[in-house]
């Protein structure tokens, strides 16, 4: 079933097209990664899909609903939730405060407590509850944004970069825990540069270059396509000896 | 793990607080004392509502009088034009100001930090040129209103009654914390695009705060015109915005505690030492200052430190 | 040796951006940076232009330690940055642009002068103009000359390639191979990896804060890992 759909969507900056006539679908349950070179348009494209930005042209289906008009907090309570580049959080509330005001969008079909109990428990946060984010080292301040983010119930998950600024082995934490959202039916798509470890992670690439589609497929057949090589790597040109 | 730092038995500290407070007219020395009181629990409510805006919606508010002197008159108005008695009258002209609030905070929560104070400043303004200029004659001008009615004969009551006033004050803002809203608010004061992508309506919030911020300022200002049976534009000038955030700020915003603390310390230091009566200002001045670089939080010492956007950080 | 890096490590705050990088570049070379985006390249420049304390390690230019040193100070010693994103003064022209980058100078800096505007000619064309007028290729030509016009020793210069058209790329890419022969070596970070190749002497890859590739740009150019590096597979 196709969750979202993105049709012709643009957005210019002066003369400048951050996003250009880009189109793409997202199925429901997949973990579809969003990448491309420094500047290609993708966080601009989250902030389209969310609202945050005016779209300059094009519409966003989200379970056959046109919510091109929809303002950020109104994508909440319908089941789509953003994470942000940099970690964030609410620095004067603990941990578990934080992902209980997450809960609250959806508090007359669920239990507040008992969901951000839960989502504690899936993260590993549980013994930060009481902790204000400060007192957290960065990684697992990447990790409540995602708590943080599952508390909403979603059902389709924007992460922006969720591995950026952590090791390895932090990474592949992260990795694994998305994993197991996946497999509680959450639909993802992910902004990322180290793609190394998102390439096991993800079902589907979405390549976007100077504001475009340049490619879209399976990781095997993105990694070969040409188009991509050139957008990461640059074209090869002749240059004076 | 480090825990964050717990207020001592903070039920039982308020116990022994509320008790002190209201056997005060047994031990007081003197009627000028139990004024001074009386007054302090008054300023302490309109702190509080201050710091309900400040401390939990983060709005910085510089022109809270609006709503502290606009009660004031509304209630005087309403009593000597309408017959209306002092606790009916002060109840509606705590409405008029939340409502006010409420209009108000639609325009001045859709700008940022900087030009929200700009706002909030200019609002007084627009006020005081009603009262002393335009409108002279109905508000009493310069000289100001009185020939209303007081609360009661009795100073023991007019005490009971400021006190009656902090404790709903104080009432309002536990609910309020301690609430679902209370957590909703905090958010929207810690993070506001963060708050957005977990399904807030900010600006919802946001207003709805100014206008239970203004409503609660306007019961201080109300009661305090009948408690003093004159009225004046004193009470909408820009010294009596600043007032209210010094008393906030030196108590410890963000805490319920801490508005109370600044209101009586300020009131008792103004009112004791009424001679540095004309360099206070500079002397609340500097102690904001010193405040501020300092100690952020407040004198009080569990208060937690938070971070407030709209004039830099 | 001019420039040594030894075993750098640099936080971001709690976030590794640098882990135990070693490079070095030698008089009359350029030799450039690649690898994917958020590897830290650019943390590398601003590292040794003294915008950003390491947590460990060091750098050595011309023998002589840069720990602890303003950039300022390192500006005096003969490094000239020239950072991400060009960050030229829009509202300045060209020209005072240009005499801003000689400005710890206090000797005759007309030669220079001489030399930018002969090297980057529609820089001359437009030299009385508001700096933020010009094209972005344009505003890349400035920031580097910007960064020449202080007679640096080594020029450190950051994806000057950013947001262009690719036949500008080339052009600028031909222009940087030029400078060395005024006796000015460049640490180059790029994340175009084939112009790198091409006007580079050496080639580092950076992936994740570690340095994985390092050798002749001609035999780094040849590693199927390179290319793993950038795309995960």
């Amino acid at each position: 079933m196709i969750l979202l759909q993105g049709i012709n969507l643009s957005k210019h900056f002066g003369g400048l097209a951050a996003v250009d006539d880009v189109s793409f679908e997202i199925n429901q349950g997949e973990i579809v990664g969003l990448i491309g070179p420094n500047g290609a348009g993708k966080t601009t494209l989250i902030n389209l899909l969310t609202g945050t930005l005016y779209k300059d042209g094009g519409k966003v289906i989200f379970k056959g609903r046109d919510i091109t008009k929809i303002k950020p907090y109104q994508t909440t309570p319908i089941g789509i939730c953003r994470t942000f580049q940099m970690a964030t959080s609410f620095p004067g509330m603990s941990v578990w405060e934080n992902i209980k005001v997450a809960t609250l969008v959806k508090a007359k079909s669920i239990d507040p407590d008992e969901q951000a109990r839960q989502v504690m428990e899936l993260i590993g946060l549980r013994e930060y509850a009481d902790l204000l984010p400060t007192q957290l080292p960065y990684g697992d301040l990447k990790r409540l944004d995602i708590a943080r983010a599952l508390a909403t119930s979603p059902e389709l998950l924007l992460l922006d970069e969720p591995f950026s600024g952590l090791a390895i082995p932090e990474i592949r934490a992260i990795a694994t825990g998305l994993q197991g959202i996946t497999n509680q039916g959450v639909t993802l798509l992910i902004i990322e540069h180290v793609l190394r470890e998102l390439m096991p992670l993800v079902d589907r690439l979405i390549v976007l270059n100077f504001g475009q589609k340049i490619a879209e497929g399976s990781p095997q057949s993105v990694v070969r396509d040409e188009k991509v090589i050139e957008a990461y790597l640059g074209r090869e040109e002749s240059y004076a000896a | 793990m480090p825990r964050k730092f717990q207020k001592p038995s903070a039920k039982f500290l308020w116990l022994i607080v509320a008790a002190i407070f209201v056997a005060v007219p047994l031990w007081a020395p003197d009627p000028y004392f139990l004024r001074i009181f009386a007054l302090a629990s008054i300023f302490s409510v309109f702190a509080l509502s201050w710091n309900l805006l400040a401390g939990y919606a983060g709005q910085i508010s510089f022109g809270h009088a609006f709503f502290f002197g606009g009660a004031a008159y509304a209630s005087a108005m309403l009593n000597l034009h309408s017959g209306i008695p002092p606790p009916l009258s002060i109840f509606l002209s705590a409405i008029i100001c939340g409502v006010a609030g409420l209009i108000l905070g639609y325009p001045c929560l859709r700008v940022k930090g900087p030009y929200f104070v700009l706002m909030t400043w200019c609002f007084p303004l627009i006020l005081i040129s009603a009262v002393i200029m335009y409108f002279g004659e109905i508000f009493g001008g310069d000289m100001g209103l009185s020939g209303f009615q007081g609360i009661s004969s009795s100073s023991t009551i007019n005490y009971y009654g400021s006190l009656l006033i902090l404790a709903l004050a104080v009432f309002i803002s536990t609910v309020v914390v301690n609430s679902r809203l209370g957590l909703i608010l905090r958010a929207v004061r810690d993070n506001e695009i963060v708050a957005e992508s977990v399904g807030i309506n900010i600006s919802k919030y946001k207003i709805l705060i100014f206008g239970l911020s203004g409503f609660i300022a306007g019961v201080a200002g109300a009661y305090l015109a009948h408690f003093n049976k004159t009225i004046s534009p004193e009470l909408l000038v820009v010294e009596m915005s600043l007032l209210v955030i010094i008393m906030t700020t030196v108590g410890g915003i963000g805490s319920i505690a801490g508005p109370i603390v600044g209101g009586f310390l300020v009131t008792f230091l103004d009112n004791y030492l009424g001679y540095i009566a004309d360099v206070r200002l500079i002397i609340y001045g500097l102690a904001i200052v010193a405040i501020v670089f300092a100690r952020p939080q407040g004198l009080l010492p569990w208060s937690p430190k938070i971070k407030l956007r709209g004039l830099g950080k | 040796m001019l420039l040594e890096v030894k075993d750098l490590t640099v936080h971001y705050g709690k976030a590794r951006a640098l882990d135990s990088v070693g490079l070095s570049v030698d008089s009359g070379q350029i030799v450039s940076v690649i690898g994917p985006n958020g590897a830290g390249k650019s943390t590398l420049l601003r590292t040794i232009s003294g915008l950003v304390p390491p947590t460990s390690g060091g750098v050595q230019f011309k023998g002589k330690k840069l720990d602890g040193l303003s950039p300022a100070e390192i500006v005096k010693h003969g490094i000239a940055h020239c950072p991400e994103g060009r960050k030229v003064f829009p509202r300045m022209t060209v020209m005072e642009n240009l005499r801003l980058g000689a400005y710890t100078r206090k000797d005759d800096i007309s030669s220079e002068l001489d030399y930018v505007l002969s090297l980057f000619p529609i820089l001359k064309e437009r030299q009385g103009q508001g700096a933020g007028t010009l094209s972005g290729g344009e505003q890349g030509m400035l920031s580097i000359s910007r960064g020449l016009m202080l007679k640096p020793s080594l020029l450190l210069v950051d994806e000057p390639t950013l947001g262009l058209a690719p036949m500008l790329s080339v052009e600028l890419g031909n222009k940087l191979k030029r400078i060395p022969e005024e006796g000015v070596s460049i640490l180059l970070v790029e994340q175009n990896a084939r112009l790198a190749f091409a006007i580079s002497q050496r080639c580092y890859v950076l992936e994740h804060g570690r340095v994985i590739i390092q050798g002749p740009s001609q035999q780094v150019e040849q590693d199927p890992h390179v290319r793993e590096s950038y795309l995960g597979l």
